[in-house]
């Protein structure tokens, strides 16, 4: 009987011992890592070296003296080459290239790629009217840049080159293994076999690290070339910093290698960071995280790196504007991990926020923001239940600092006390559209600052633009135009009903709700009969396979792709909003040249209507108030709001001007259908001049209304929106599906 | 009577492992939740019973509180007298009633994602019953988006529950000695005599696990219909479960706690009324 009591209390003690600490372990655990790592000191910084002016650099590389030298291209399209003088921020030139292969439009270098002995090899490519492809010559350049043309056995386009330390050239063509080069017959020596499915090649040492595409990592002993080899923790350690893999463009190479001093030393570079590895080690040692530098930026492109003396690197990289050099030192003094972390959150991948964080974070070594994403394409996550996610976080005390409000219940956030108010951050900022901020507010303080916006827009006829008075004289003048011309279609014709309707929603969604906060029925009513008036029947969208999931969230409703199609003639009429100043030159560049063209803000059921986009808000529960309205104030700064990667025009006035001022004068922009490869179009875009950027920018002024930003309206009304233009239920029926679903959501 | 003592010690040192997790997972998160219902969402300043206004008057909370109340009115009693029919079919069989046994339990064996399938297939406006019923030239609809949507649920949880509820039945009817049906028969009582003077009082004990069970079963019908049709279904079915789920997306703590508060007394009064009822008739 006593022994039975024993084993029960010592159940009892055991089982209820197990359910407590099972409960805090994990936290406890990492409550005390923040504190280990908080208190070490040492880490790399980074600093840009300034390139020659005006410049774009194709390669690095370090000599056999130990100096740096790059190869560029300067503004006048004359390629040279420069060292690094030692006090490690001026350069000097070496050579000029000749003088004939000076860029022009039909002639341009496309490869240089620098020897550690002090030669260079260059690719040419000539371009021939009316032939597609272009003809490519290939040159050996020696120390003093004298060029010897190298009759290069290969039909094939030059895609990736490397040298060896010991000189040897390397070459990879379209569907060719790795070869080397005789630079004086031009015969090419399969060097490795086995490397023509590879996506791309580094050379560290005497091994080439190939890169397949599982993303797996294949060590070529180039000393012994026909040996294959895996390094497994080297395959892993990259896959599980999640570092990206995939190729973005031939310039550019996701991952990139060079030898240490040590024998079997690599180091690699990733967007996650650079590595330390040695050769079949379980793991690489991360020396400089990604996220607390340029690395990270997701407009950052890596093109070669360099090791130099007291443990530095250089590593070459190409952003959104420019090719950077930069320079990376150990600092010993500087925290290991800074010292104020800030937690931003955001429901949908943000490019221009993580780009902007990068910046921060350069410019302010003691801070760490850290971005989290509720719902990727990789976690699968839907909406509802990343939302869910946040409010757990926020209950149990680890909300984060910022929240891009973006798809998020701001209503419902601000009946809470959850949003801090904005109004000083916003009154300090400069050179803003203050129109678009002021339009925020509600009572007098501004809860959540817009990064960036797009605008309702019509382009067409400038006699049928001045009939546009609001939604319905629209679907009179579609109607008018239906059948007038039949070598043109009434708007894109890519568009089915879904797509017409969203193109469409954004000036006409703030009419929708009523002064009660109910769905204004008879608004909405008035939407779908007059889409379904606009709607083509001939219109021809290719099938829709993605109308899922956050769909509707997500459709940008660019009016670029109509822009395209209209400069070809094939359109009457186009609508939809601007995202970026590459929408806005197609727009202009349109209107310069066909003079029956023009462009209006577009007015629906409302008017002067903006699409706010990237909506911050700072968590009144936040420990780091004050570091998150510096953060913001840096987030509204010509330098963060030039970031552009396609989420809306910056709220920034001189940051918009920067953008137009910076577009490539003379890119050229094509597509075609899917299904029909003969439908392509294309167009050469221009800078636009000052009139019409200042007409833009006049239209921007005038935008007064926000545009509904609530994803479950917006999805409950696309949703109904292709059977309702199609006929298959009334706008009536329409009406009734949408309020039944959101007016559940209302009530709530 | 020292004896006694030792052994109820004994005892409850057995359940004090399960009595803990019951305190720290469910009394105590209940009792923060009671607290929270009476204060603000995350400022946590006291709000007295403004939460509990709040949600009376939310219209969206009477309407899945009618719901929920309509859909327990309706399959409770269907399932308790749809399953005890099953159960004294299946117990006067002879053979193969483990078989029929077993065929009746595989819905509660098939994964929601897989019943979810299965509804989608049958309801979706392209569907089977869509195609049926074309094949009579009659018109096919998105049936999730209907009144009938509310009749799916209810077919579904019969469907999933019905077995669990027969081997319930059928264990209370192996506890009725087969002598009374054997003295009553001997006293000229015929086979529906047997049943309400013998078999039903005899499954009252029965009766009330059975009920507490089913209403507590049916709450789960949720995840299939959360499965199908999102956090907002046709009205028809939005059940008390789906506005939760949405005010936590919200954040909106205040009216979940007071809401959930609600949401358990009628649960607590309903299950006091079975017991006082069995309690009655005991």
């Amino acid at each position: 009987m006593k022994g039975k009591k024993i084993i029960s209390w010592i159940l009892a003690a055991a089982l209820s011992f197990g359910a407590l600490t099972g409960c805090t372990s994990s936290g406890g655990g990492t409550d005390g890592e923040k504190k280990d790592t908080s208190t070490a000191k040492g880490r790399y910084l980074e600093a840009d070296v300034e390139l020659p002016e005006n410049t774009s650099v194709y390669d690095m590389v370090k000599l056999e003296d130990g100096t740096l030298r790059i190869a560029l291209s300067d503004q006048d399209g004359r390629e040279s080459v420069w060292n690094l003088k030692e006090d490690g921020t001026s350069w000097e030139k070496v050579y000029d290239m000749p003088e004939e292969w000076m860029m022009t439009d039909t002639f341009f270098v496309s490869h240089v790629t620098l020897s550690p002995k002090g030669d260079a090899f260059v690719v040419t490519s000539q371009v021939f009217e009316g032939e597609e492809e272009s003809q490519e010559h290939y040159y050996h350049l020696d120390g003093e840049g004298k060029a010897t043309e190298v009759p290069l056995q290969t039909e094939n386009y030059v895609y990736f080159t490397d040298y060896t330390r010991e000189g040897e050239f390397l070459v990879q063509c379209q569907h060719t293994p790795v070869s080397s080069v005789n630079m004086e017959t031009g015969e090419m020596t399969d060097k490795v076999s086995g490397t023509e499915d590879i996506r791309y090649f580094g050379v560290a040492a005497n091994t080439l690290y190939a890169v397949d595409r599982d993303g797996q990592i294949l060590l070529f002993d180039l000393l012994q070339p026909d040996v294959v080899e895996k390094d497994d923790g080297l395959s892993d350690s990259i896959a599980q910093s999640g570092a990206n893999t995939d190729l973005q463009s031939l310039q550019t190479r996701p991952l990139i290698f060079t030898e240490g001093k040590e024998e079997n030393e690599v180091f690699y570079c990733s967007n996650k960071g650079l590595y330390r590895h040695i050769r079949n080690g379980d793991v690489s040692e991360l020396l400089i995280d990604g996220s607390l530098t340029s690395l990270g930026s997701p407009d950052v492109g890596l093109i070669t790196m360099e090791t130099a003396e007291n443990n530095e690197f250089y590593v070459l990289a190409v952003d959104s504007q420019s090719v950077r050099l930069l320079h990376y030192t150990y600092s010993k003094d500087t925290a290991a991990v800074p010292g104020t972390e800030l937690r931003a959150w955001s429901l949908r991948e943000n490019s221009e926020l993580l780009q902007n964080i990068s910046q921060y974070q350069k410019e302010n070594p003691d801070v760490y923001v850290t971005l989290d994403i509720g719902s990727t394409e990789e976690n699968g996550v839907t909406a509802s239940d990343a939302l869910k996610n946040l409010s757990t976080e926020i209950m149990a005390g680890n909300g984060p600092d910022l929240l891009v409000l973006d798809g998020l219940p701001m209503d419902s956030y601000l009946e809470k006390g959850m949003l801090e108010d904005l109004t000083d951050v916003a009154d300090q900022g400069e050179h803003l559209f203050t129109n678009l901020l002021e339009n925020m507010k509600q009572d007098g303080k501004i809860y959540g600052i817009p990064l960036r916006f797009a605008l309702p827009l019509v382009e067409g006829k400038k006699q049928d633009l001045e009939k546009i008075q609001d939604l319905k004289s629209l679907a009179d003048l579609a109607e008018e135009l239906k059948g007038q011309d039949s070598e043109k279609t009434l708007y894109n014709p890519y568009y089915d009903g879904f797509a017409l309707a969203a193109q469409l929603y954004d000036a006409c969604s703030p009419a929708w709700i009523q002064e009660d906060g109910k769905i204004a029925e008879e608004k909405l009513t008035e939407f779908y009969t007059q889409v379904g008036r606009i709607f083509d029947p001939e219109s021809d969208p290719i099938p829709n396979s993605n109308a899922f999931g956050d769909y509707a969230a997500t459709f940008t409703s660019s009016i670029g792709g109509g822009t395209l199609e209209l400069y070809c003639d094939k359109l009457l009429l186009n609508f939809g909003n601007i995202w970026s100043g590459t929408d806005l030159a197609m727009l202009t560049t349109t209107v310069k040249e066909k003079e029956e063209i023009g462009y209006q803000p577009l007015t629906g059921q409302a008017a002067h209507v903006f699409l706010p986009k990237t909506v911050m808000g700072i968590s009144t529960k936040s420990k780091e108030k004050e570091e998150s309205k510096k953060f913001l104030q840096f987030l509204l700064t010509k330098d963060a709001q030039t970031a552009a990667q396609g989420g809306g025009l910056p709220v920034n006035q001189e940051a918009l001007e920067f953008l137009v001022d910076n577009i490539y004068d003379g890119s050229t922009f094509g597509s075609s259908r899917s299904d029909d490869p003969d439908s392509y179009v294309e167009m050469t875009i221009h800078k636009p001049d000052a009139d019409a950027v200042g007409q833009f920018i006049d239209y921007v002024k005038e935008a007064d209304t926000p545009a509904l930003t609530n994803e479950i309206i917006r999805e409950a009304v696309l949703e109904q929106a292709d059977d309702c233009v199609q006929g298959k239920i009334t706008p009536e029926e329409a009406v009734k599906a949408v309020t039944e679903k959101v007016s559940l959501y209302l009530a709530e | 009577m020292k004896k006694n003592i030792k052994k109820n010690q004994t005892g409850f040192l057995f359940v004090l492992p399960s009595l803990l997790g019951v305190l720290f997972f469910l009394v105590i998160p209940f009792a923060d939740v009671v607290r929270r219902s009476f204060l603000g969402a995350l400022s946590g300043a006291w709000a007295g019973l403004a939460n509990y206004r709040t949600v009376f008057s939310n219209t969206a909370f009477r309407l899945a509180a009618g719901n929920t109340l309509r859909f327990e009115a309706v399959c409770i009693p269907l399932l308790l007298a749809l399953s005890l029919f099953t159960a004294l079919i299946l117990n006067s069989l002879k053979s193969h009633i483990q078989f029929y046994k077993s065929c009746f339990l595989i819905p509660m064996a098939i994964p929601v994602a897989s019943a979810v399938l299965l509804w989608k297939v049958l309801f979706h406006e392209r569907g089977l019953l869509s195609g049926l019923l074309h094949l009579f030239h009659l018109p096919g609809e998105d049936w999730m988006r209907t009144p009938w949507a509310f009749w799916i649920l209810i077919a579904s949880y019969l469907w999933k529950n019905l077995g669990y509820d027969v081997v319930l039945w059928l264990a209370g009817l192996s506890g009725i000695s087969p002598s009374l049906y054997e003295a009553a028969r001997v006293d000229g009582a015929g086979r529906r005599q047997c049943f309400w003077y013998i078999t039903l009082p005899s499954l009252l004990p029965s009766l009330f696990t059975i009920s507490v069970l089913s209403i507590l079963n049916s709450f789960k019908v949720f995840r299939e219909a959360y499965l199908a049709a999102g956090d907002y279904p046709h009205e028809s079915m939005y059940l008390l479960q789906h506005l939760f789920n949405n005010w936590y997306r919200d954040l909106s703590m205040d009216k979940m706690a007071a809401g959930a508060v609600i949401h358990a007394g009628v649960i607590f009064l309903m299950v006091l009324t079975l017991k006082r009822a069995w309690d009655g008739e005991d």
